[in-house]
């Protein structure tokens, strides 16, 4: 054999290294002795190692997914599942991680105004202080989406005494259970919707004069991103099941049609 | 063979045809195919085996269990593959008629035939 045609052989058994191990191990000398009757018959060898590898190369992929791992469906719906488990587990922890930070800020001005303003004599100096600031409107836009703070006090019967923003042109009033949950647990975080479309994430701390103080912060971008995430976390999810079941249902039925043929 | 699993095969792809086919008078080993094959479209082994692979897993096709030696063994139609192999030339019969019908003329020479 000439040299040309041995390098070319040459080069033919090392691409069929690219191929699966299995059917490597099953058709490579098949293969090898087709490539070195071939090649002892051509005429134009640059082009039958050309036409030979190209023929690999097309059908590389095909043998690659017809021996590809998982075997058994179960491997693949396991794999399925562990993924969606992941996928959930990052979606409550996206929502807890998002819904954790917007009590910061709150969580911060409560603790500030419960030291500021627990000597009973100070109560109506903070308020007066709080009342001279510019007064923002719970339910306007500005104060949704622009990361405003609220802050009200409030005496010891859960009464507004005074704040920084108005609900709908009245001092805001939550409900009175929360001023019960402050008073027994001392500090309370929760998130209130004073009305649809409005949601705040609330921080109250107890005053050592019997009154309370609450901060709260819209929810409104924290929802926004939240959601936002959870859709993106949703489609990746989705497209990875559109992927996964034709390949797992092909690839059941590819085993029981291998299993049944032997 | 059940209507359902020659539903899964049929229509053939043109290289899993020109296999059946080369098989059709007998037994024969890769290579022999291969180059049979090649009468009707372009193959190399590549292909052949990666064919032979899928038509063996669906039980088309069967070994002999002859063999000159490591490098060559011979491979044979099962009935099943039979069916499958006249099921394919009833459908492109029926094709080929049906445009003969819409006057469509089959070429000849060598451009009817496929270049290996």
């Amino acid at each position: 054999m000439r040299t040309s045609a041995k390098l070319c052989l040459k080069l033919y058994a090392i691409a069929l290294r690219l191929y699966p191990k299995s059917f490597y191990a099953r058709y490579a000398d098949e293969m090898l002795e087709a490539a070195s009757l071939e090649i002892a018959q051509s005429h134009n060898l640059p082009h039958l190692t050309a036409s030979l590898l190209w023929d690999n190369v097309r059908s590389l992929p095909r043998a690659h997914w017809d021996y590809a791992k998982p075997k058994s469906p179960v491997l693949g719906i396991v794999a399925l599942s562990i993924y969606t488990v992941l996928v959930l587990f990052q979606a409550v922890s996206t929502r807890r991680t998002e819904r954790g930070s917007a009590d910061v800020m709150p969580a911060w001005a409560a603790r500030q105004y419960s030291n500021d303003c627990s000597v009973a004599a100070r109560i109506q100096s903070c308020a007066d202080k709080l009342a001279s600031q510019p007064r923002q409107e719970i339910t306007s836009s500005s104060w949704l989406n622009g990361g405003g703070l609220f802050i009200g006090l409030y005496d010891s019967a859960g009464r507004a005494v005074g704040g920084n923003a108005t609900l709908n042109g009245t001092w805001p009033q939550p409900p009175h259970g929360i001023f019960d949950t402050i008073r027994s647990r001392g500090e309370f975080r929760v998130t209130w919707q004073p009305q649809p479309g409005i949601r705040v994430a609330l921080t109250g701390r107890p005053l050592n004069s019997g009154g309370f103080v609450l901060s709260g912060q819209s929810l409104s971008s924290t929802e926004k991103y939240t959601a936002r995430t959870l859709r993106i976390l949703f489609f990746g999810w989705a497209m990875m099941l559109a992927m996964a079941v034709p390949g797992t249902i092909a690839r059941a039925r590819a085993r029981k049609r291998r299993i049944a043929s032997h | 063979m059940a209507a359902s699993i020659l539903k899964d095969h049929i229509p053939l792809t043109p290289a899993v045809f020109a296999i059946l086919l080369a098989l059709a008078d007998g037994e024969k080993h890769g290579y022999a195919i291969m180059q049979e094959a090649r009468e009707h479209t372009p193959m190399g082994p590549g292909t052949l085996y990666g064919s032979l692979d899928r038509l063996l897993t669906a039980g088309l096709v069967e070994e002999t269990g002859l063999t000159d030696d490591e490098r060559r063994r011979y491979y044979r139609l099962t009935p099943s593959g039979r069916q499958t192999l006249a099921a394919e030339t009833a459908r492109l019969e029926q094709a080929a008629a049906f445009a003969r019908r819409k006057g469509v003329k089959p070429l000849t020479g060598r451009t009817a035939g496929a270049r290996a």
